[in-house]
């Protein structure tokens, strides 16, 4: 198990501001708190000092957090409504390939805009 | 090693040498950064070597039994390659069609098709979307053209992919060294090996990782203007755009080795974040002193898993593939 201090629990806590709104944008069919999810993804990450110089890799977690329900429920819709599926048993397949092209596009797309609001940043080193 | 083989052997463009203190020299790969020990006589040696010349008849003071065992190190560790293929392994096959030479002229058109490439990709691909759902024989397609289209789409998305590739590095100062067709673990494919070290820029990095992805979405948007001249053109057309659409999107993705792959490397400032991500998970101690680092190295690691669960989208794409080519023979 992870051991964060009081702190850190704040900031993490911050980040599922966007996942909550984008929850809720699921269950509520409304497509219009999907720009509020992400400019509230930026403020997080732009406002939350400890996420300072690392902004792209809490952009990371952060869009994989908040792009889940929405995405999952994209996958499911298409598998289940507009492709016709000659094997059912592929559909759990297509839903993890859709799901994952997805939220590739959306990581891709939301880190070269963090790229450029904060250009200077560290480097990610394991 | 046969005298056949020898013959073609060429110096790699990829070699550099660099001088150590010992007086000894590193031929090193720039494209794997692998080191091998060489002295300045033997470098004069690899010169000579010009892929038509039996290299065993090329004079010089070495023994005929040295030159052997001296030819055959180089090639194992790559600094001598053979000049028809870049890499040759089972089930692999590199074979060079074009290495393109760094003039101006080249540099200046390349800049322009990749100018025009990041600029008109996304416009092309909306409005050939547009067009094709706005077209009158929307839904009059010959599906026996579909696989055709599929096909012929696919072979020509690798290829204008690589060159996207191509003409993007050139367009930012970096270096190509060839382009070809490959057989990769059985499946064929077309490649370009490039250095970008010289590119210090990282959204030109960036871009030259990507432009793969906008060639194929180009092509993709592109040909569904061509949409209502023929029946059975409509057929092909679809076949060759869904192909290249697929083929884009699917580069996006985090699988290592892909595009997507690269170009979230080169946002979180690291190169091959997914081989690092990996030995991160399966080493415990080296996991221990990432998460030291505070919330930051937590979260590293939290990346770290993340793009090796993502990596589960290849086997999930090769057994819905494997399951769609045994259903069309049952």
């Amino acid at each position: 198990m992870v051991s964060l201090n009081k702190k850190e629990k704040t900031a993490v806590l911050f980040l599922f501001i966007p996942g909550a709104i984008s929850a809720t944008a699921v269950v509520a069919e409304n497509l219009w708190l999907i720009p509020l999810c992400i400019l509230s993804l930026f403020a997080v990450i732009g406002f939350v000092p400890l996420f300072r110089k690392r902004e792209n890799l809490w952009m990371f977690i952060g869009t994989a957090i908040a792009a889940t329900p929405p995405n999952l429920l994209a996958s499911v819709y298409f598998c289940t409504e507009i492709i016709e599926l000659r094997f059912q048993f592929t559909r759990i397949l297509w839903i993890m390939l859709i799901t994952s092209i997805l939220l590739s596009t959306e990581e891709i797309i939301l880190g070269i805009i963090t790229r450029f609001i904060w250009k200077k940043q560290y480097r990610i080193s394991t | 090693m046969k005298r056949k083989k020898m013959k073609r052997l060429v110096l790699a463009e990829w070699i550099v040498f660099r001088k150590r203190n010992d007086g000894f020299y590193n031929a090193v790969n720039t494209m794997t950064d692998g080191k091998t020990v060489i002295r300045k006589e033997e470098i004069m040696f690899l010169k000579l070597f010009d892929g038509k010349t039996d290299p065993m008849k090329i004079k010089t003071d070495f023994y005929i039994h040295e030159k052997e065992l001296f030819i055959k190190r180089m090639y194992r560790c790559g600094v001598l390659r053979d000049k028809r293929f870049a890499e040759k392994h089972f089930l692999t096959c590199l074979v060079t069609l074009w290495e393109p030479e760094n003039t101006v002229n080249l540099r200046v058109f390349a800049y322009i098709i990749n100018k025009l490439l990041y600029t008109l990709w996304l416009p092309v691909l909306i409005l050939g979307c547009i067009f094709f759902f706005n077209s009158d024989s929307l839904g009059e397609s010959d599906i026996a053209f579909i696989t055709p289209g599929s096909i012929v789409g696919l072979i020509a998305g690798m290829f204008f992919h690589e060159m996207g590739h191509m003409f993007a590095c050139l367009a930012s100062s970096g270096r190509v060294y060839e382009t070809g067709v490959m057989i990769n673990c059985g499946l064929p494919g077309a490649y370009v090996i490039m250095d970008t070290d010289k590119v210090h820029n990282k959204m030109k990095r960036i871009q030259i990782n990507a432009a793969g992805i906008e060639m194929n979405f180009l092509l993709a948007g592109a040909i569904l203007f061509l949409q209502g001249i023929s029946y059975e053109l409509n057929g092909f057309i679809l076949g060759f755009s869904i192909n290249n659409l697929f083929m884009g999107l699917l580069n996006l993705t985090f699988i290592r080795g892909f595009d997507g792959m690269a170009i979230m490397s080169e946002l979180l400032g690291t190169d091959d974040v997914a081989g690092k991500a990996l030995n991160v998970i399966f080493d415990t101690h080296r996991k221990k002193h990432i998460k030291r680092r505070g919330i930051s190295g937590k979260a590293t690691v939290a990346v770290c898993y993340l793009l090796q669960f993502l990596q589960l989208a290849l086997p999930a794409l090769l057994v819905i593939n494997l399951v769609e080519v045994i259903g069309w023979f049952l």
